[in-house]
């Protein structure tokens, strides 16, 4: 028992040496979260070490295994410090509290914008909305505090989401791009290509079968398109599935009834507790057979007031409403943020 | 706005065309396209004055307005 809390104290100070460290670098919100976490830690351990020196049965047991829970938190450290790498083969429940994953459905008008911060810090931003919502989309992302975007998805070469790519890439420092291997003919979509270019970027192929590499428990694999071809640009959509913990995202783009036909037949896990309503809401998306699949609690809809197409189609609210499904909508709702802990998802 | 701006077919959205013009969209109802039109093509609008409709029209006009307007 002394030998343990000897350890315990030792890992207490490294985390304190680690998280002052990080306080000074950063000096978040998250650091001084850590600092205070191995604070903790320290104090418990130098309390059990005082209490218990001869060891034997007794509080220390639980006393023990509170500092050590505790000091899961700092996983939320960057990767790459020995602390959360050696946490990373060491999974426990407790990682899932203390981090939190957030999705931001941009209210961006008529369009699609989607901003997911991970609990470790990295962000995945799919679509940018039109040309014209792209200052929208910059703005709103600096309010979310997004220094570097990890991961940018533009989930088809329509410029409701693809038009605002291009000044987002030219704002913020980005990591990797995934697209679908289709193009075409509009400016906004060679702007975007050009964005990528100029700033020295590779485009990643996104297609069924294609996994981001999250790690912090987080996994997301692209299950659409599967095919090779498409007539049209709508299901071609680079569809993602996240999950984290228990909890799971479906993020369609625009994907139509023949991409739903396919992710069905691949037989590939569609469930999810949160459904980005593929195409706005549009009448040839979110069939039964696909929404039964999915089973989510929440749909998203993301939607223009006033659009001249007819968004989110009255067919389409009902199917939603007959499978008991909780909808929000970016053009009565505005921005909506999820908020997933592991466990369960928290709408607003 | 540069000078050759290209008009491009973005997209369909039920029974309109979404139409890319420099930085900016604008709908035309499908049934003023072509029928092979699709997604990515490049077309050319020429707009063309249409003088005996027009005066069709402004003689149907000022008639109706004539109607309802009270006499002065
Ligand atoms: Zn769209």
């Amino acid at each position: 028992m002394m030998t343990l809390s000897i350890l315990a104290l030792l890992v207490a100070v490294l985390l304190t040496v680690n998280s002052g460290w990080y306080f000074i670098r950063r000096a978040g919100k998250k650091a001084r979260r850590q600092a205070l976490y191995a604070l903790l830690a320290f104090i418990i351990s130098v309390a059990a070490a005082a209490g218990h020196p001869g060891g034997g049965p007794g509080p220390s047991g639980s006393l023990q295994s509170q500092p050590r829970s505790q000091a899961q938190a700092p996983v939320q450290a960057p990767a790459g410090t020995p602390l959360s790498r050696e946490s990373q083969t060491n999974p426990s429940p407790r990682r899932e509290e203390a981090g939190k994953l957030r999705v931001h459905f941009l209210d961006v008008g008529q369009g699609d914008a989607i901003l997911v911060q991970l609990p470790g810090g990295q962000n995945i931003l799919i679509d940018a909305g039109t040309n014209e919502a792209g200052p929208v989309v910059v703005q709103d992302l600096k309010q979310y505090a997004v220094a570097k975007l990890d991961y940018v998805i533009g989930t088809h070469p329509h410029e409701d989401h693809i038009g605002g790519l291009d000044q987002v890439i030219n704002t913020f420092p980005v990591g990797k791009v995934y697209l679908p291997r289709v193009t075409n003919n509009t400016a906004s979509y060679r702007e975007l290509l050009l964005a990528i270019k100029n700033k020295g970027l590779k485009v990643t192929e996104a297609r069924a079968g294609v996994s981001i590499p999250l790690g912090d428990g987080v996994q997301a694999l692209f299950i659409n398109p599967a095919k090779k071809n498409y007539d049209d640009l709508n299901d071609w959509s680079a569809v993602l599935r996240l999950t984290y913990g228990q909890t799971s995202f479906l993020f369609t783009g625009d994907a139509g009834s023949a991409a739903e036909e396919e992710m069905l037949a691949s037989h590939q896990p569609l469930r999810a507790d949160v459904l980005k309503v593929a195409h706005h809401g549009s009448r040839t998306a979110t069939g039964t057979a696909f929404l039964k699949a999915v089973a989510p609690a929440y749909a998203v809809i993301s939607v223009g007031k006033g659009n001249d197409y007819g968004h989110p189609h009255a067919q389409t609210l009902k199917r939603l409403q007959q499978a008991g499904v909780k909808v929000y909508r970016t053009d009565r709702d505005g921005t909506i943020t999820a908020v997933s802990d592991g466990r369960e998802v928290i709408m607003p | 706005m540069r000078r050759h701006e290209l008009l491009v077919i973005d997209r369909f959205e039920d029974d309109m065309a979404v139409i890319e013009y420099g930085q900016r969209t604008f709908n035309l109802p499908r049934s003023l396209l072509p029928r092979a039109a699709k997604e990515g093509d490049v077309i050319k609008l020429a707009v063309v004055l249409d003088p005996e409709a027009t005066a069709r029209r402004k003689k149907e006009v000022r008639s109706l307005a004539d109607e309802v307007f009270e006499k002065g």
